[in-house]
């Protein structure tokens, strides 16, 4: 929205180095138009200039004294200009900070699901809930080997048994349950 | 329950045993899978007191039987092998035949002892008992 242009005077002062040359800090405004000069009798002096931030009088001129000024009504204080600076400042160390917050947010993240991850790998290799892969001995060889325990002492008691058969059927169960004992030793 | 035509068993002994009875069950109830089992070794009691043999030692879980008959002719022990896999779903019997010298024995290669025993009649016995109708 624009607003009205702001008019007002100031009182100049000569240039020490340029005696041409009448200067004031309004000058340095941005946007200002010079609109009327007066001399200290408040008589309208024609021909002063406004350039290069300073009113310039032509030779043999009337001593001027006053300026008066226009500028645009949209200008803001630098105060203003200067808070707005400092609040995008804030605002932009603020993004900045949520950005490195949440940068450190996926970092942890990150390495909590990495811990996850490797605490589940883990798992798998110790085999806490996973059983190996060899089973060792097989059931049904292990009950084989059990029902050949429990048929010896019978072949000891049947007719006409002999000491040499006794040793053969001894000789056989060690034979057939040898290695499944150990194969199912070997899971333990 | 439920039989059905039982596929190929990679765990059949196919030699040195006697005969298998087998049944496939598709749906399995506890109770009356460990009924089954006790089943089949009163089968064999029977068979064995008809035989005028007596079980000299047996053992019996919910899924498995294993009874021992010791016989005079010809001089050896006859073993009745009984399991129920649950994760198959199948069951098995099997009647083997060990000698003195504990060596294992075709049956099917000692007829007058299949004879003699009646083991025809214990296999059809065994079939109903294994097949738990």
């Amino acid at each position: 929205m624009s607003q009205m242009p702001l008019n007002f005077s100031v009182q100049v002062t000569a240039d020490p180095l340029d005696p041409t040359k009448l200067l004031s800090e309004a000058f340095k405004l941005p946007g200002v138009k010079l609109t009327a000069t007066h001399t200290g009798d408040g008589i309208r002096a024609n021909g002063p200039v406004l350039r290069d931030g300073a009113l310039i009088a032509p030779p043999g001129g009337v001593m001027v004294a006053f300026a008066t000024l226009e500028v645009p009504g949209d200008l803001v204080p630098q105060s203003a200009l200067d808070e707005q600076k400092f609040s995008l400042e804030r605002d932009k160390a603020r993004s900045e900070d949520e950005n490195r917050r949440r940068t450190l947010l996926w970092s942890v993240g990150s390495a909590v699901l990495t811990a996850v991850v490797t605490l589940g790998v883990a798992f798998i290799n110790k085999g806490w809930d996973v059983k190996p892969p060899s089973a060792g001995a097989p059931a049904d060889a292990v009950q084989a080997c059990r029902a050949s325990l429990k048929r010896l002492p019978l072949l000891a008691n049947v007719t006409g048994q002999t000491v040499q058969a006794l040793a053969e059927a001894i000789d056989r169960h060690e034979a057939d349950c040898d290695e499944v004992l150990v194969k199912a030793l070997g899971t333990r | 329950m439920q039989d059905l035509d039982a596929p190929p068993d990679s765990d059949d002994p196919r030699k040195g045993g006697g005969f298998d009875a087998e049944g496939y069950f598709q749906n399995i109830v506890i109770d009356k899978v460990s009924g089954c089992t006790a089943n089949v070794l009163k089968v064999f009691t029977m068979w064995s007191s008809a035989q005028s043999l007596s079980i000299t030692k047996s053992t019996q879980t919910p899924t498995a039987a294993l009874a021992f008959v010791t016989i005079a002719a010809p001089a050896g022990v006859l073993q009745l092998d009984y399991r129920f896999h649950p994760d198959t779903k199948r069951s098995r019997a099997t009647l083997f035949y060990f000698s003195n010298d504990g060596s294992k024995h075709e049956l099917s290669a000692l007829q007058a002892m299949l004879t003699q025993y009646k083991i025809a009649s214990l296999q059809d016995s065994i079939r109903i008992a294994v097949a738990c109708k």
